[in-house]
This record gives C-alpha cells, structure tokens and sequence, in this order.
C-alpha cells in the first residue's frame, strides 16, 4: 500500500503507531484567487515532477509490487487474473492536466480527452500483463469495499484461483474544488467522533488485496463475507438517526454468520463530519447493545475515498496480523450527543470476528467481517 | 446463466444540427418522483430503467447495476470548462452528479430498491461487466433479481467526442439506455432453491459472458458457441474489428441499425430479443490490449 504516511505496509503500520495524523495543505490555482485546502498527498515517488499520469502509475505499480511479492503468479494466472478496482477519480487528475496544458499552449482545447475509467486496468495489463477480466467500481467511498466484496465471491463461487483488489485516489483539482465547494473539508485535522469535528480531509493512495482461496486450517486474516445496500434517504447523506446504517450492519452480520456479541472491534468509516459521524454512532448503536471498541484510521491517512476500502482493509489486515488495534487519531474531546467514544490507545487485538464500514455518497452503504485466527 | 424478464429501451442519433431530445417531460410522466437538479445521463438511466421495470413487481432487494464507458460525461465536462476556463468552482449539485453512481441512487429511489447498486464501467465492453457482476450475486444467492442497464449519453460537438472515442471524425453517433430485468436460469433456480421461478417465462437466456485474453481463446469459445443453434448470429461494436471469415463462417452478421456509442452492444442485444424468436446472438467487444468481451444469447 501506498499512503500519505509512507509506502509499504511497514511504513504505515510504524507511522501509525504515534496516534496522530499529519496535516498538509494543497493550493487550488486557477480560481479567482487561489484557494488553500488540507490535503494528504503521498510524497517522495521518483516519478518525473508534475506528471499526473507518472505519479498515478507510480503509486499503483509500487503498491501492486507490495502485494504479489513472494506470490508466484504463473502466465496463465496473469491472463486470467480478474481485476476489481475501486476509486471515485480514476485518471479524472490525468485528464486534467492534459485539459489546463493543452489551454495553455493553444489558448482552446477539449476537455476529457482521456478515457479516465480504464487508466488503472490498462496500466496493470501494460505493466505486469494482467488480462483477465476487469471492473471499474465507482460508487463514491464505497468503490473498493464493493470491489472486496464481489472479488471474495468470485473466489467464493469458484470463478477464479485468485483475485486482485485495487483500491486508488490520486490528486485532482475536481474531487477538491467540490470538496471545497460542498463545505466539507475541515481547517486543519480530521477528528472523527470528536465532540469539536468540523469535516474531513482528502487523501491520496493505493491500496491492493490478493485474494485466494483458503481452508479451514489456514491461519491469517480471511474475509468472511459482507453487505452492500442503497439507501434512498438523502443523496449526500445517511439517514442521521442510523437506521440505513443498523440495516448494512445486520445484513452483514447474518450473511457472515456471527453474532452481534461476537464482534471483536469495529473499523469505523468516520469521516469526522458531523452528519455522517451522527448516522454512523447511531446506527452502531442501534446493533450493538454495548458497542465494541472502535476506531477511525481517517485521522491517519485521509478520506482516500473509493480507495478507502481496500487502503484501510488493508491497513486492519496488518494491524491484525501484529495482534494490535490503532488508536483512532484526532479524538480528544467525547460528544455525549452520540453516545459513543472511539479508542484512543493502542489495544491488543484477539483472534476473532472484526468489523469494518463504510458510506458514501448515492446512498451507497457497505459492511464487511474479517476473520483473524 | 440470465434469463431476462423484460426489457426497458432508449435510443436517439446525435447529431450537431440540433439539441439532442429534451428528456425531461418523459422522464417526469414515467417517475412517481419529480427530481430536480439531475443531469442527462441521470434522465437516461430513469428512463430506461422505469420503461424495465413497469409491468413488474420488483422485489426492493432486487440488485441495480449500471455499466456505462463514459457516465455522466456532459457533466463533467461542463465543471472542467468552468473549473479551468472561467475559473468558478463547481456547484454541489453538479459536482454530486459527476459522481457515477448518483445515477443509481435516483433510479433506486424511484423504484423503492434498496439492495446492491453498483456502478461498473469496462470501456466499450460496461455491458459485459455488469452482466458478470449480476450474475455473480445471483449465483451467491444474495439477490433473486437484477435490474441491468447500459447507458451512454450523447455529447456535442460529436467531432471532439469522436475525437474521444477514437473514431472518424465523420462516424454517426448515438446515445442509448438499454435495460435487462434477468433472474437465474431456470436451470439453476431449480438446482439451487428446488423450485421453478415464479413469474413469466423468459424473454431470452443469456447463456454465457465471458472475457478472453486472445484470439486463441476466442476460437476455442466461438468453436463451441457457434454450433449451438441452428440460426445463430453474431454482432461486434468495434468498427475496427474485422469478422475474420474463417472465424465467423456460417454466423450471420446482424445489423441494430444503430449509430455508434460506447453501449451499443446493450442496444443490439436489446432489438434481437425484441426481433427474433428461438434465435441466438453472440456478442463481440474488443479492447486495445486484444482481448475479446463475448456474450451468447439465446431468444425464447
């Protein structure tokens, strides 16, 4: 993986581990007068400086490279290899530059020459040769926890030995302005569940999952199974009173068979803003009749978006396998209207049942149950 | 194996002679909603979804898939124009519509859904993508029914669009919103719950989807897909692909009458149902890294 705190699961494991989050800022040229927004890019990539297209394949090259390492994917595995990826940009930043470079030197220009939705699988299939079939999810920050979901029941279902999982958010001045625009993006730190939350910040990254098959026996960390649902309450927004949310959960819970009781912690989709926080502590609420330790990994790395899904899927797969939970960063002050604290220290993490969520704009709502043992 | 229970259509030429045709008096007639601030590619998938879906009885978990090249690319390509040449920041709602998937969020509301809602997008081969993810949660058991649509806007000027699509300038161009109400196969309905399905018999069985990474694998599957039916014909979207004789013989090519766009595959598929009976049709959708995106159909 590939994240504002470094490459590689190492990196991010270890940045994690001081509890709090990074602040940068990006400026939006080109608007009346500039605007300054906080942003998580990932920094120190040898690509070739301001390319949007490099950096994009950089990221997505390097966090691949993390996750078939030591995997021994032979050519018929690589032809057939199904790919689902997640993101809410694709190359929309690639697009763009070469729309604001293409106006610069000829003074007109059309816009959206690139055809954004296949920029990630043609890069993979151009890079390691990966042919088999691809799915383009774009279903906002529900876009790569969609594509974990369908990539265990492909595997599930026998359709394919292995699966890839690709989650990925690059810069790009859309995503920002509207960001911007919506009035969402807090001043300065994410502070999700916090009594003083004012919003979120975006982050840039790469998360990537290889799949496979795996026997009773085996130990590690395995998807069990998970829910996506649609909720039509608002566009922008859950239901605050938790409803839609306590549904996705359920759901989930039945479809993996474990009992409300059973789960262990819960990763939480915590944006830090306060209508998705109040929808979200209200739906845990409504689930459990006392609520498991939760967390937010948002205050780390940003709101990656469509790539959240696998970025912090992830992140809690390595956290698992060190036996440990992060504390959730950017929580100092409890807000007694929700009725829930996230935890704020590092915990041990036993062998179990373990939650993860998350929203998104459409009313898109996901819930997924790893197993560690 | 899908077969499909009814089917909800829409297609228009685009040319740059005039507007494409205004949506929106059908689209509000067709809604039990009448939704405010959506963009075109928004009232093309309300529109073909809700000409699907009347006439039956959808079961709220009924799974909603969208595949589409492009989405909302009007949209989009209006915030780009005000982002970078007159320098304003996008509106909420235009910037939420950019999103593809504020799509299904409309059509499920109006449809009162409230299962899975995917977005999908495979190039010219969106149809393909979201036919194997329904099927997928058909198979698992997670939905009983999927509502399956493919859906392309058209875009003016058509010369820079085809400039996009990397076509000839001259190429006619569509725009097209083509939907498939499909359950399990009978077959496997009956293995998996012990019953037939409830309901009407099938419109067609879409029998197999497939990605093949090469024209090998292409042969082999053609070399079995061919021979199944006695009156089998065969459609490819690409206008670069050459139906090589020695692959194709026997097969005949079958016209939509239809002007380009991304999910014109949707719309051949789509006038064949309605066209023949106890007729099958295989689909081709070819993509730069050479590989071949194929359907097999067969109509009741």
């Amino acid at each position: 993986m590939v994240t504002a705190l470094g490459h590689g699961q190492k990196q991010n494991f270890d940045a994690m581990q001081s509890g709090k989050g990074l602040l940068r800022t990006c400026t939006l040229e080109g608007f009346d007068e500039p605007i300054q927004v906080p942003y998580l890019a990932v920094t120190d990539l040898a690509g070739e400086e301001g390319s949007a297209t490099n950096h994009l394949e950089e990221i997505l090259v390097a966090a691949v490279n993390e996750a078939l390492s030591g995997v021994d994917l032979g050519d018929d595995d690589r032809k057939t290899l199904p790919l689902f990826i997640g993101s809410s940009s694709y190359g929309i930043g690639v697009g763009e530059q070469q729309y604001q470079q293409a106006l610069a030197q000829e003074g007109e220009a059309v816009p959206l020459l690139l055809d954004g939705f296949t920029q990630v699988a043609s890069c993979l299939r151009r890079r390691f040769g990966l042919l088999g079939p691809d799915y383009a999810y774009n279903t906002a920050c529900t876009s790569s926890a969609n594509a974990l979901l369908d990539a265990t029941a492909s595997i599930v279902a026998g359709h394919h030995p292995y699966a890839l999982v690709i989650g990925l958010e690059t810069c790009n001045l859309t995503t920002l302005a509207g960001f911007y625009g919506m009035q969402l993006l807090a001043a300065d730190a994410m502070r999700p569940f916090d009594k003083h939350r004012q919003g979120l910040i975006l982050g840039e990254g790469c998360g990537v999952l290889l799949l496979q098959a795996a026997g009773p026996e085996t130990s590690g960390i395995f998807i069990s199974g998970g829910v996506s649902r649609c909720d039509t309450y608002s566009i922008s927004a859950s239901n605050p009173d938790g409803s839609e949310i306590a549904r996705v959960i359920d759901d989930a819970l039945n479809v993996s068979g474990v009992h409300a009781s059973d789960i262990k912690a819960i990763k939480a989709h915590g944006t830090g803003s306060p209508l998705n926080d109040n929808g979200e502590a209200a739906g845990m609420r409504r689930v459990f009749a006392s609520v498991p330790p939760f967390f937010s990994m948002k205050g780390y790395v940003g709101h990656t978006l469509g790539a959240c899904g696998a970025i912090e899927t992830a992140l809690m797969a390595t956290w698992l396998s060190a036996r440990e939970l992060p504390a959730s960063a950017g929580f100092e002050h409890r807000d007694e209207s929700l009725g829930v604290v996230p935890i704020t220290k590092v915990q041990s993490a036993d062998a179990g049942s373990y939650m993860l969520n998350f929203f998104g704009f459409g009313g898109n709502n996901c819930s997924l149950i790893i197993q560690s043992h | 194996m899908l077969e499909v229970i009814s089917l909800g259509d829409y297609y228009a030429p685009i040319n740059d002679a005039e507007p494409p045709p205004a949506l929106r008096d059908e689209v509000n007639a067709i809604c039990g909603e009448r939704f405010r601030r959506i963009d075109r590619f928004i009232q093309l998938c309300l529109l073909g979804a809700a000409r699907c879906a009347q006439g039956n009885d959808l079961d709220n978990h009924t799974g909603l898939y969208i595949g589409s090249r492009f989405a909302a690319i009007c949209n989009t390509i209006q915030v780009q124009q005000q982002m970078f040449v007159q320098g304003q920041l996008p509106k909420p709602a235009q910037f939420i519509n950019t999103l593809s998937n504020s799509a299904g969020y409309y059509v499920a509301r109006n449809l009162n859904l409230q299962g899975k809602n995917i977005f999908v997008s495979r190039g010219n081969a969106s149809l393909e993508a979201a036919l194997q993810l329904a099927q997928l949660d058909l198979e698992s058991g997670q939905i009983k029914q999927a509502l399956i649509g493919v859906v392309d806007e058209g875009v003016q000027p058509t010369v820079q669009h085809c400039q996009r699509l990397g076509i000839a300038a001259t190429t006619p161009l569509g725009e097209g919103s083509h939907w498939f109400l499909v359950r399990l196969g009978a077959n496997e309905s009956r293995g998996k719950l012990g019953i037939r399905p409830r309901g009407n018999p099938g419109l067609a069985t879409i029998h197999a989807v497939a990605t093949l990474a090469d024209d090998s694998s292409l042969q082999e599957w053609l070399s079995h897909y061919a021979l199944l039916h006695r009156r089998t014909f065969i459609y490819s979207n690409s206008l670069s692909k050459k139906l090589d004789d020695s692959l194709y013989s026997g097969l005949a090519a079958y016209n939509p009458h239809l002007d380009y766009y991304p999910a014109n595959t949707g719309g051949a598929l789509l006038r064949f149902i309605k066209q023949y009976t106890d007729a099958s049709l295989i689909t081709l959708s070819t993509d730069d890294a050479g590989r071949t995106h194929v359907t097999y159909s067969q109509t009741a």
